[in-house]
C-alpha cells in the first residue's frame, strides 16, 4: 500500500444512558475518516447514540495475567484524565470491553494502577483498557439526527429471513435425484 | 391536480429516480473494488441509499401513472430513460467516482430544501425523509475531495482530469423536462435555473479551495434528458438480465 492506515478502536453507545462498548476497529488515514468508517461499519442499523474512535497506539491493554508485570515508571508528564473500560466474562461471543469511569494520572500505566485500586470492586475483569481522554475523537450530538436515525426508519433483513434455505435444498435435491 | 400537471410531475419525477437509480448501479460497480474495506462498505451504503431514493421518485410516480416500479426500471427501453448522461458514464477511477458523486450529492443539497416546502404533499414528505442522508453522503464526498484536491500531485492530477471530463455533462443535469416550469409555478418543484446558480456557488469556490482549476466553459447548449451516451445500453443490459431472463420470477 502507498500510505500507512492507522488502526482505530471503536466504541459504541446504543443509547445515551448506557456505557460505550468496543464493537471493533476501522482503518483510516485519520480521526475524520476513522469516525465516517465506523458510522458505516458498525452503526448504519442498529441503535447507536454516539461513537468515539480511539487509535490502538493510544491504548494500553492488558489482561489480568499481564497486570503482574506492570511497571509504573516516574514521570513528570503533567496529569490528565484516562478513560477506563473492562472486559468481564469468559464468554468469547457478545461480551465487550466496556467503559466504567476515569482516573487521573500522568502515564497509561500510572491511569491502570489506578483504575486497578479505584475500580477493585469489579468482579470477573479478564482485560483492562486505559486510554487518554484526549484521544477520543467523537461525534457531536448535533450529528445524531444525519448519522444514526435514518437507519432506524427502515426495514432491515437478518439472513435467516431471505427464506432460501429451503428452496435451495430443494434445488440441489432435485439435481441429485435428476 | 390536473391531468396536464399529473403528467408534467411524473415526468419530473421519472427523470429524478433515474438519476438515482443509474447512479446507484454505477456506485455499486465499486463494491469488491473500493480502495480498502471501510470504503468499500460506505460506497455500498451509499449506492444502496440513492438505490432507495430512486425507489421512493419511483413510488410516487406510481401513484400518478399506476406504472409499478419494478416494471418502470427492468422493462423499459432505453429510449424510455431520462437520466442524465453524467451518471451512466462508466465509474472511471476512484476521484471520477467521488466527483461524480459530489456533483450530484450537491445538486441534492440545493433542491431538497425547496422540495421540502413543495406544494404537492408527497413530494414535500419524502423530500424531508431523503434529506437527513443526503447530508451525510455530502460529507462523506466532501472529505474524499478535500484529501484528493490536496492530497499528492497524483491524486490531484487524476481529480483534475475527472473534473475536466465531467464539468461539461454536470450542466446537463440542470436540463428541465418537458412542462417543469408548470410545476415550478404552481410550487411543487423549484426552477431549475435557481438550482444550477445555487450549485454553481457551492461548487465552484469548494474547487477552487481544493487546488483544482474550473474549466473555462459551462456548456449553455445541452443535450435533452432523452439523449444517451453509448454507456447507458450496456448498463441496461447488466441492470435489466436477470429480470428478464424469467419476468414471472417470484423474488
Amino acid at each position: 500500500m502507498a500510505y500507512e492506515d492507522t488502526k482505530f478502536e471503536v466504541f459504541k453507545q446504543d443509547k445515551e444512558d448506557r456505557p460505550h462498548e468496543a464493537v471493533g476497529t476501522v482503518h483510516a488515514p485519520d480521526e475524520e475518516i476513522a469516525l465516517q468508517h465506523a458510522r458505516d461499519v458498525f452503526a448504519r442499523r442498529p441503535d447507536c447514540h454516539n461513537l468515539w474512535v480511539i487509535a490502538e497506539k493510544d491504548i494500553l491493554k492488558r489482561t489480568i495475567q499481564e497486570i503482574d508485570q506492570l511497571i509504573v515508571n516516574d514521570s513528570d508528564a503533567p496529569e490528565q484524565t484516562y478513560l477506563v473500560c473492562v472486559k468481564t466474562g469468559k464468554r468469547r461471543a457478545m461480551t465487550y470491553v466496556k467503559h466504567i469511569g476515569e482516573v487521573t494520572a500522568n502515564s497509561h500505566e500510572a491511569a491502570l494502577k489506578e483504575a486497578l485500586h479505584k475500580f477493585n470492586h469489579k468482579k470477573n475483569v479478564y482485560v483492562w483498557w486505559v486510554f487518554p481522554q484526549t484521544a477520543v475523537t467523537q461525534n457531536d450530538d448535533e450529528d445524531i439526527d444525519i448519522l444514526f436515525t435514518p437507519g432506524l426508519q427502515k426495514a432491515y433483513r437478518q439472513p435467516n429471513q431471505y427464506h432460501t434455505v429451503m428452496p435451495m435444498r430443494r434445488i440441489v435435491h432435485e439435481e441429485e435425484t435428476a | 391536480m390536473d391531468n396536464i400537471t399529473t403528467q408534467h410531475l411524473a415526468n419530473k419525477l421519472l427523470a429524478m429516480a433515474d438519476d438515482e437509480l443509474i447512479l446507484a448501479h454505477r456506485d455499486s460497480e465499486w463494491t469488491g473494488h473500493a480502495p480498502i474495506l471501510e470504503e468499500d462498505i460506505a460506497f455500498a451504503n451509499i449506492a444502496q441509499d440513492e438505490l432507495g431514493h430512486a425507489n421512493i421518485w419511483y413510488e410516487l410516480r406510481q401513484a400518478l401513472t399506476a406504472e409499478e416500479p419494478n416494471q418502470v426500471v427492468y422493462f423499459r427501453d432505453l429510449a424510455g430513460y431520462r437520466n442524465a448522461q453524467i451518471v451512466e458514464l462508466p465509474k472511471g477511477d476512484w476521484a471520477f467516482s467521488m466527483l461524480r458523486q459530489y456533483f450530484f450529492d450537491m445538486l441534492e443539497q440545493v433542491r431538497l430544501p425547496t422540495l421540502m416546502n413543495s406544494s404537492y404533499k408527497p413530494l414535500a414528505d419524502a423530500a424531508t425523509k431523503i434529506r437527513a442522508e443526503e447530508i451525510y453522503h455530502l460529507r462523506h464526498t466532501y472529505t474524499w475531495l478535500k484529501r484528493l484536491g490536496l492530497g499528492t500531485e497524483e491524486s490531484n492530477r487524476r481529480l483534475q482530469n475527472a473534473l475536466n471530463e465531467l464539468w461539461p455533462y454536470a450542466a446537463q443535469m440542470f436540463v428541465p423536462v418537458a412542462g417543469e416550469y408548470s410545476l415550478v409555478a404552481a410550487d411543487i418543484v423549484p426552477a431549475p435555473t435557481a438550482v444550477e446558480a445555487a450549485w454553481r456557488e457551492q461548487v465552484e469556490p469548494f474547487l477552487t479551495s481544493i487546488d483544482l482549476t474550473i474549466p473555462a466553459n459551462w456548456p449553455t447548449q445541452r443535450p435533452a434528458r432523452s439523449e444517451h451516451t453509448k454507456h447507458l445500453a450496456t448498463l441496461l443490459a447488466d441492470l435489466q438480465e436477470v429480470a428478464r431472463f424469467d419476468p414471472q420470477a417470484n423474488w
